[in-house]
């Protein structure tokens, strides 16, 4: 018995934070995956989260961009670099926008807590950095 | 002693890890879905603008009289509809579009210029519209319009 509750209390918090670390990235690379899709077709769809994605396309129309590559560090805040790629000029608040997107629609679904200006995610504050690469 | 039909402690704890994977996956699998659901949207939209200007463009380089159908990108049904715009002070093609509840707006540069506006709408009974290029005898420019019939 006392075997069984110290492997479950050594597996317990391992587990835990591999689980909340693989969510949180599943959650973020599918949210930045649709906004690039999103942002390439151009369409608005005019409800809450996706007003900062369209404040973009109003001004400049579609913008042909992807997903290349991200990644995830956890130390007093949880941290997340998203990397994209275009091969065209884009718009200077690109960038903001769409971390303000992944953010508001990831409260909206409260997996985030917080405020759209400093969420966090399981208590610790959550930092999202979005960067756009032109190659 | 294990009897037959016995849970033991550590098959529980396992069984609960196992569902918090899972419910994590449900989850997750909800959001991509909605997600899809608004990209294929978006897509035939996306899909409909394209045409609706190659329309226009090929419809006015034809000349007065010329007339071409365009259908609905989707199955319309209920209170869904498509409101298309030939808009002359921007000279763009803009569709507005009510699916499922939600409204879709669409933004396109058009080709050619648009001397007046005219606006269809495409709902569950009407699912096609015409683009008609018309002569204005007075000002001698050709009307590139959009119409219930050629």
């Amino acid at each position: 018995m006392a075997i069984i509750l110290i492997g479950v209390v050594l597996i317990m918090p391992y587990y835990g934070s591999q689980n909340s670390a693989m969510s949180i990235t599943s959650y973020v690379r599918s949210d930045v995956q649709f906004a690039c899709s999103y942002l390439s077709a151009g369409v608005m769809k005019n409800e809450t989260p996706y007003s900062y994605l369209n404040s973009i396309l109003s001004a400049y129309g579609p913008v042909d961009i992807v997903f290349q590559n991200m990644s995830y560090s956890s130390g007093s805040n949880v941290s997340i670099s998203v990397k994209l790629v275009s091969s065209n000029w884009v718009p200077p608040q690109l960038e903001r926008e769409i971390r303000n997107f992944v953010v508001s629609d990831l409260l909206s679904r409260r997996i985030l807590g917080g405020s759209l200006t400093s969420p966090t995610y399981n208590g610790k504050p959550f930092v999202l950095n979005v960067s756009v690469v032109i190659e | 002693m294990v009897k037959k039909g016995q849970l033991t402690i550590d098959f529980l704890f396992a069984f609960t890890l196992v569902i918090l994977t899972v419910l994590n996956l449900i989850y997750l699998s909800g959001m991509n879905y909605s997600h899809s659901q608004t990209l294929d949207v978006s897509a035939r939209l996306s899909a409909f603008a394209t045409d609706l200007q190659n329309t226009v463009a090929r419809v006015y380089s034809s000349g007065n009289g010329y007339s071409a159908i365009v259908f609905a990108p989707l199955n319309l049904s209920g209170s869904d509809r498509i409101v298309v715009v030939l808009d002359n002070v921007t000279n763009r093609i803009v569709i507005s579009a009510v699916i499922g509840g939600s409204n879709y707006t669409v933004i396109r540069k058009s080709p050619v210029p648009l001397y007046v506006r005219s606006e269809e709408t495409l709902n569950a009974t009407k699912k096609s519209l015409w683009v008609v290029a018309r002569l204005n005898p007075l000002e001698g420019q050709l009307y590139v319009e959009v119409k219930p019939t050629p």
